[in-house]
């Protein structure tokens, strides 16, 4: 309340109280002049000043100064008063000759302390148009009097396009700026066209609201120059490419010379405004296309850059939502950057990246930053590795392309809590379907080294015919060789005694037909002539000669062992038994049957027929 | 005598350089595997085919140098040496899997006549081994059956000779077989060219002749069967049954 009442107080106080703080002390000259052209600097102050300690400035004829001039003004917008206080010291100042020249800083002293002013440079230039400009002071070009009594020609007021560099590689940051260059005073102008910038993604850098205008030398003529766009143009295709011309319709204020003579038409000037076209210049602009061998992780970036990958945290629960950041910062065309990829482990649930643009457009091309942010969330636990992020982007000042790496991200995905079933699908047991990430086509073969000359077909070659008959000739020679060793092995026991075992058998074929019909007397009487029958043959016995004794002593004599001779006789002694006695069991004649046979085939393997 | 003794000591020679020259091609071969393991597909593939100038092949060597030239993104050429590394190993899985993968790159669409199944069976069946594959196996079968026929000869007892006699008898019939299924791998490997076509556009022209009327356009990475040779036109035939006329740099035979 009290503060309120003060500032009150100083409001109405005709002196303003000076705070000691935020003192600004400013020159201000125009940045060209034309030799014998008297022009004006002034020094300004906001505060109050003690003592102005002037300058001591060697180049310039001093015409008049200085001159110290004081403003005040309070103004109440919205209720919000403002109030202002300027003190000006102000030199009129003629060349001496053609040159750049520093003019000093002059200091004041406010509330004891000094401030100083800046410095100027100011370029001197030898102006022929005499008539041009006059004593204008500064920056305003409408005070500008032109005694054209014609149209104004092409010198005296232009539309320049003008851009940085001719040649680019492709998006590379090209600045285009377009200015009009004017000796005459402009009333208003029309129907301004500017470039489309076709082949180029195009920015404005700067579009003043106000057209101001400066004063430039140009080609050793002073003009009033006033920027109306820039822009920063990035070219999307190779090849050279024209950029459309800018234009505009001005008014331009002229003074008739047709008119009468009198002094008032000298003293108010017989003016006419009439109109002109103004076209820029066309320009092209040549591309280089990228080379070649560009990285994989090339997505177009021109200029210089930096990465930084930012994990938010390492350790996270599951199904806990989270992110990685990268960001791209740098200059170039950094808005034009596409987001790096990140390979995330397929047990994380992925989704889209958020993309953030921080950058700025200036006459360096785009600097700034932007973050990608790729959110994740983890749902199963474990320790993965996210594999390093890469970006490339092609560097300009060195012509090639570079590629940061970051490092591997960890992240451990604890247990976490419980999430409810319905937001996950659980199979039984907790098994998954495995994922397809990718196909690829099957690994080289580095295991078989061999080599061969040429194709050649093993079949039906002389080597396979060869091999053919090898066989062949190979099983004909173990044929023979084997039959003759059966040969000399004649009694080869298995071959043998199968024979005379097969001899046996036929010769009781009648008696195992009784034997099996069980005819008692039959088959006794049949075993006993089929043995006897078989004796005789075997030894060449007459039947007459064959007793009992007669059988054993002969077989004995002709090697047969006394074992094998004494069963002869006892189933020759069994079967005459046999005829006379009672029915004996199956079972008996059965053994009976087989003794028999079993004599015949030992008989036989001894003795072969 | 001296003479040879002269005639053993060139057989020597040229043996020596002949695994000489195995040597340096394995060497080679082991060297473009290295590369293609870290990646260098490039080196790797002129390595391979620095082998295969040499006059060396094989089937591991084809089929390596299509995975090269399949991650060269060159699809045609992979195809190219895949079938190559078919008809030396016409049953290898992993030749037949990544020919199917090369494929997917290919432009034309070509409905292939329907073939009777037993015709596909027994092809199959055919090309179930290699040429050589099926020539050893015969041979093996022979021996077999031959000495089965001995243990027929001499066999001890009567169900065991029975068996040897039958046993020895399908072996044979099927010795035979395998010898028949090889020798037509042998007849097909000679008497079938196949092309695949090398120009991203080709256009089969109905008679060899620039001015011919263009029957079709055929795109890179499509098999052809070559029927005729004529100066530097060459008669195809698609698998669909049109036949046509190519210039032969438009086509490579595999």
């Amino acid at each position: 309340m009290k503060y309120r009442l003060l500032s009150l107080l100083f409001a109405f106080a005709i002196i303003p109280v000076l705070g000691a703080q935020n003192v600004s002390f400013t020159m201000d000259a125009p940045a060209v002049v034309a030799l014998n052209e008297p022009f004006k600097v002034v020094y300004t102050c906001d505060k109050s000043v003690d003592k102005f300690n002037a300058p001591d400035i060697p180049d310039f004829d001093i015409l008049a100064g200085p001159t110290q001039f004081t403003s005040q003004s309070t103004s109440t917008i919205n209720g919000k008063r403002t109030s202002s206080f300027q003190v000006s010291f102000t030199y009129i100042l003629q060349p001496r000759s053609e040159g750049i020249f520093t003019l000093p800083k002059a200091s004041v002293s406010v509330g004891g302390k000094t401030y100083y002013s800046n410095e100027s440079k100011i370029e001197v230039v030898k102006e022929s148009d005499s008539s041009s400009s006059g004593a204008n002071s500064g920056n305003d070009a409408s005070s500008g009097k032109s005694s054209y009594s014609s149209g104004p020609s092409e010198d005296d007021i232009f539309l320049k396009m003008s851009i940085n560099k001719t040649s680019a590689v492709k998006g590379e940051p090209v600045i285009a700026t377009i200015e009009l260059f004017t000796k005459v005073p402009i009333m208003a102008f029309e129907d301004i066209r500017f470039p489309t910038f076709n082949g180029f993604w195009s920015q404005e850098i700067e579009s003043p609201q106000n057209v101001n205008f400066e004063r430039r030398n140009y080609k050793g003529t002073i003009y009033n120059v006033a920027l109306l766009r820039k822009y920063m143009l990035l070219p999307q295709q190779d090849g050279t490419i024209e950029i459309d011309p800018a234009s505009m319709v001005a008014q331009i204020q002229i003074r008739m010379s047709g008119g009468g003579n009198s002094i008032f038409d000298d003293f108010f000037g017989n003016y006419q405004t009439i109109r002109k076209r103004l076209v820029s210049d066309r320009l092209a602009v040549r591309v280089k296309p990228l080379p070649a061998n560009a990285p994989q992780s090339f997505s177009g970036g021109v200029g210089r850059f930096d990465m930084s990958v930012d994990m938010g945290r390492d350790s996270l629960s599951l199904h806990e939502a989270s992110s990685v950041r990268v960001t791209i910062s740098g200059t170039g065309n950094v808005n034009l950057v596409e987001p790096p990829k990140l390979s995330f482990p397929a047990d994380f649930e992925v989704y889209d990246v958020k993309t953030e643009d921080r950058t700025s457009s200036n006459s360096g091309g785009t600097q700034g930053s932007k973050i990608f942010e790729y959110p994740f969330i983890p749902r199963v636990p474990g320790v993965y590795e996210i594999p390093p992020v890469e970006f490339s982007y092609y560097d300009t000042s060195s012509g090639v392309y570079r590629t940061i790496k970051s490092d591997p991200l960890t992240v451990k995905v604890g247990g976490g809590a419980s999430v409810p079933a319905s937001s996950l699908t659980v199979s039984a047991a907790g098994k998954q379907t495995v994922k397809v990430l990718g196909e690829d086509i099957r690994y080289i073969n580095v295991k078989n080294l061999s080599l061969s000359r040429g194709v050649s077909f093993f079949v039906a070659s002389p080597l396979y015919w060869i091999i053919v008959v090898l066989i062949v000739m190979a099983g004909y020679v173990s044929y023979r060789i084997m039959a003759g060793i059966v040969r000399k092995r004649g009694d080869v026991a298995g071959r043998k005694s199968r024979k005379a075992n097969k001899i046996a058998k036929l010769r009781l074929q009648t008696a195992n037909a009784l034997l099996k019909q069980k005819l008692y007397s039959a088959f006794y009487e049949e075993l006993h002539r089929a043995i006897m029958g078989y004796v005789a043959d075997k030894f060449s016995m007459s039947f007459s000669d064959m007793s009992k004794e007669n059988i054993s002593e002969y077989v004995s004599s002709r090697g047969v062992d006394s074992e094998v001779a004494e069963r002869l006789v006892s189933l020759i002694d069994a079967c005459e038994f046999a005829r006379y006695a009672p029915e004996a069991s199956y079972e008996e004649m059965d053994k009976h049957y087989r003794e028999a046979i079993e004599i015949i085939t030992s008989l036989e393997d001894k003795f072969k027929s | 005598m001296k003479r040879f003794r002269i005639i053993i000591l060139i057989m020597t020679l040229s043996v020596g350089a002949y695994a000489a020259d195995m040597e340096s091609g394995r060497k080679a071969l082991a060297d473009a595997n290295t590369m293609y393991k870290q990646g260098d597909f490039q080196k790797a593939l002129d390595l391979y085919l620095s082998v295969e100038k040499e006059g060396l092949v094989s089937g591991a060597l084809y089929y390596n140098i299509g995975n090269a030239y399949f991650k060269l993104s060159n699809y045609a050429r992979s195809i190219l040496y895949y079938e190559r590394a078919l008809r030396l190993m016409p049953s290898d899985d992993d030749v037949i899997n990544n020919l199917e993968m090369a494929k997917a790159f290919t432009v034309d669409k070509i409905e292939s006549v329907p073939e009777f199944v037993l015709v596909t069976w027994f092809r199959n069946l055919t090309y179930a081994f290699s040429s050589n594959g099926w020539a050893v196996f015969s041979l093996v079968l022979m021996a077999a059956a031959v000495v089965f026929f001995l243990t027929y000869f001499f066999g001890s007892t009567f169900r065991f000779r029975k068996a040897s006699f039958f046993l020895a008898s399908a072996l044979l019939l099927v010795s035979v077989f395998a010898f028949v299924l090889s020798y037509m791998q042998k007849q097909d490997y000679e008497h079938d060219k196949y092309a695949i076509v090398m120009s991203p556009v080709a256009s089969v022209k109905g008679a060899p002749d620039q001015n011919g009327t263009s029957l079709m356009i055929l795109h890179e990475g499509t098999k052809l069967q070559v029927i005729e040779d004529l100066s530097s036109w060459k008669r195809v035939e698609l698998s669909d049954g049109r036949q046509g006329w190519m210039e032969n740099k438009d086509i490579e035979v595999i």
